[in-house]
């Protein structure tokens, strides 16, 4: 009897919880939801707790290697946008210099100007002379006058095949014809290195009268008969008597900053008077050596 | 073959000393030929020392010719000098050696300036001369030791394949 009320019981239950879950499901009975999901709790937690560690570790290793290949893409993008970062300066500061060479160019259209680069330097002790890649070959001739869009550089004191010798006008070595742009002053001069670790050049022969200011441009003045007027040299600083008291005496700061030169022009088409000068003093030559060997 | 590796370690060097750094804003490169003479000097003694003061001088003397026989006057001399020194200085210490780069450089840009003082017969003004004649003398002691060790690992090589010669 017991058995059978316990029967009835039982079935009355399942139909209940049957009949609920097929009408609503468990919304019906949060009392006994919240049973079973507190129950459930600690084991989801330490199930989730497994699969989560699990997923993550397989993330980890699994994302890992993607990782590493994605720094490696990066590390290599990074490499080559570096490398045309620094192209780019590069081509930047070219083209600054050859953009000031060109207007240089356009400047002076009359001068036929041969650009050459710049392959050696320091070649001794006294930081005077650059080595360039043109030469005989490609018409370039002794004191031809050497020059960037600055100013001028040196003058051709020795050719090669490809390859000539210039001497910088910081060599105390070198004489230039100099003059004062200044309207007002024209004051003219011969420049040359003083070879001190500064570069800087210095303009002697001025009378003690002469018109010259610190500031002053100094540009060549054509007079030596080699180099064509007006190609600067640079800036004075600083004018003082020489040491007799007779003459003046200018330290001039050059326009061509030598620490830098890559690329300059040579003016291959100016002939100015030295070159008549020296033929005629050739044929003087020639003429009084006939004459010798005539009175013999 | 031998014969022709000091004549092309020479050009080398003066190939890097004067092409090289082009590409840096410095109008200042270290002197690889003086630290080569200087290393040879006290390698191989007074004659082997002039030869290569000789050598080296006389190629930077051709190449620049603006005071012909200027470096090769000085380099002939530091070679004999070090040569001559040889026997009265620790010559197989490092540090010796970079004073020795850093005294020689001092003396051969002050004989410079001295000498452009008599051509130009005036008194320049030292400081900027100070200035650049220290930064001389860096970059030479900064190209000394790796010279250094690369002349000490060559002799040492050297010294192993004679000794292996003898020995069999």
């Amino acid at each position: 009897m017991k058995s059978r009320r316990m029967g009835v019981f039982a079935l009355l239950v399942i139909l209940i919880v049957c009949g609920a879950l097929l009408k609503d499901g468990s919304a019906k009975f949060p009392v006994l939801n919240g049973l079973v999901f507190n129950i459930m709790r600690p084991f989801k937690f330490v199930t989730n707790s497994v699969a989560g560690g699990v997923n993550s570790t397989t993330n980890f290793f699994s994302s890992k290697s993607d990782l590493q290949e994605e720094n490696a893409a990066l590390k290599k993008e990074n490499e080559t946008l570096r490398k045309d970062n620094t192209d780019l300066i590069s081509a930047k500061a070219e083209n600054a210099r050859l953009t000031q060479l060109l207007n240089f160019k356009n400047a002076h259209p009359g001068l036929k100007l041969l650009a050459a680069k710049v392959v050696s330097r320091d070649l001794g002790d006294f930081k005077d002379t650059i080595l360039i890649d043109k030469g005989s070959e490609d018409g370039l001739k002794l004191n031809m006058s050497v020059i960037t869009g600055s100013g001028l550089v040196g003058i051709v004191d020795g050719v090669y095949g490809h390859l000539a010798k210039v001497m910088l006008i910081s060599s105390p070595k070198t004489r230039i014809g100099g003059m004062n742009l200044r309207g007002d002053s024209r004051v003219a001069g011969i420049v040359n290195g003083i070879a001190g670790s500064d570069l800087s050049l210095e303009m002697r022969n001025m009378a003690r009268n002469a018109d010259l200011l610190p500031g002053d441009t100094i540009v060549t003045s054509g007079y030596s008969g080699y180099h064509p007027s007006g190609l600067i040299i640079g800036n004075i600083e600083e004018v003082q008597m020489n040491p007799g008291g007779l003459t003046k005496v200018a330290t001039i700061a050059p326009a061509v900053n030598f620490s830098h030169l890559e690329e300059v022009m040579v003016v291959t088409n100016y002939e100015g008077f030295a070159k008549t000068l020296e033929e005629e003093e050739k044929k003087q030559a020639a003429g009084e050596t006939a004459k010798g060997g005539k009175t013999k | 073959m031998k014969v022709l590796i000091w004549p092309i370690l020479t050009l080398l060097l003066y190939t890097l000393q004067t092409s090289w750094f082009l590409f840096f804003n410095t109008n200042q490169a270290p002197d690889f030929l003086l630290v080569l003479v200087l290393l040879v000097a006290l390698e191989t003694g007074t004659a082997g020392g002039a030869f290569a003061g000789f050598v080296v001088g006389l190629l930077q003397d051709v190449v620049t010719f603006t005071f012909f026989g200027y470096h090769l006057v000085t380099r002939l001399v530091i070679g004999i000098v070090v040569g001559m020194l040889r026997g009265n200085i620790f010559k197989d210490s490092l540090p010796t050696f970079l004073v020795l780069v850093a005294l020689t450089s001092a003396l051969l840009k002050g004989s410079s300036v001295a000498f452009l003082m008599l051509y130009q017969k005036e008194i320049f003004n030292l400081w900027p001369i100070l200035y650049s004649t220290l930064k001389y003398i860096g970059w030479n002691i900064l190209i000394a030791v790796p010279m250094w060790i690369a002349t000490k690992v060559v002799v040492e090589v050297l010294r192993r394949r004679e000794h292996r010669y003898y020995e069999f």
